[in-house]
């Protein structure tokens, strides 16, 4: 599992003169941007005048998508965890215990 | 430390939150409001009794699906039909003030519940979290959220008896 953080604010690619963007250029400057964390994929933004903007599909998600796609590894995987639910940890079990003496939820 | 977690109100303080991540931040001070009044999410705010205009923390939650149209037909029959809805933790972020304190944990909790006492009403699959970057997501992992595999910035906890015994 990789650590290193995404980049908060979006990747920016400006055409050249021409109105280009270069694919290797592209592909080179996300991978740079995605600094190996191990997430599907980005969300690109193309405007008018051919400058694409790329964001974690995260990010769009959270602000935009009530849907998430899953590819056939990920359903595989929570058709798994529907089949065989986990216990709860002993981290939420705690935290649950703490939450019952410290939180007044309402 | 006691604590009270309750809805998003025009008394909360929010410009004066800051998580030291900016765009959790930006979104609670400019758009919680707006996100909360046009039912898109709903907005818990934890504050301390003797300072109940002062946001120690907050968690957002949405309606949320998971599609799997893409899937062979021999995994789509291990499925639930679709559509497959769970609620959403679409943001969760503790004030840099309030760090070191376990409130991340609480707050994550307080949604959990929130989430499971809905699904008692309209049936839901699980609880989907959007991490925003690795280390939230190890935050998750830490309370035995699954990460998807191809994904692993959205993870997942499913509704069990016993984490409704655990959490109810």
């Amino acid at each position: 599992m990789a650590t290193a953080s995404l980049h908060r604010n979006p990747l920016v690619l400006r055409p050249d003169t021409k109105g280009r963007v270069g694919l290797d250029s592209l592909l080179r400057r996300a991978r740079e941007y995605l600094g190996g964390v191990p997430i599907a994929g980005l969300a690109a933004e193309v405007s008018s005048d051919g400058t694409i903007t790329l964001r974690p599909r995260v990010e769009v998600a959270a602000e935009t998508a009530h849907v998430l796609r899953l590819s056939d590894k990920d359903a595989a995987a929570f058709s798994d965890a529907l089949a065989h639910p986990p216990k709860p940890n002993a981290a939420l079990r705690k935290a649950a215990q703490r939450w019952n003496k410290t939180v007044d939820s309402q | 430390m006691n604590l009270t977690i309750g809805p998003l109100a025009e008394t909360h303080e929010r410009s004066r939150f800051s998580s030291g991540v900016e765009a959790l931040d930006r979104w609670f001070h400019e758009q919680a409001g707006q996100s909360q009044r046009k039912r898109r999410t709903t907005v818990w705010v934890a504050t301390e009794p003797s300072h109940p205009t002062v946001p120690l923390g907050y968690y957002s939650l949405a309606p949320f699906h998971v599609a799997f149209d893409h899937a062979p037909e021999a995994l789509r029959k291990k499925l639930p039909p679709e559509p497959l809805y769970v609620a959403l933790i679409a943001r969760l972020a503790v004030a840099t003030d309030a760090r070191g304190r376990g409130l991340g944990g609480l707050l994550l909790i307080d949604a959990a519940k929130r989430a499971l006492q809905a699904s008692l009403q309209v049936p839901t699959h699980g609880v989907v979290v959007h991490a925003k970057d690795a280390n939230a997501a190890s935050f998750y992992r830490h309370y035995g959220f699954l990460p998807f595999p191809d994904d692993t910035l959205h993870l997942y906890a499913v509704v069990t008896e016993q984490v409704d015994m655990t959490l109810c």
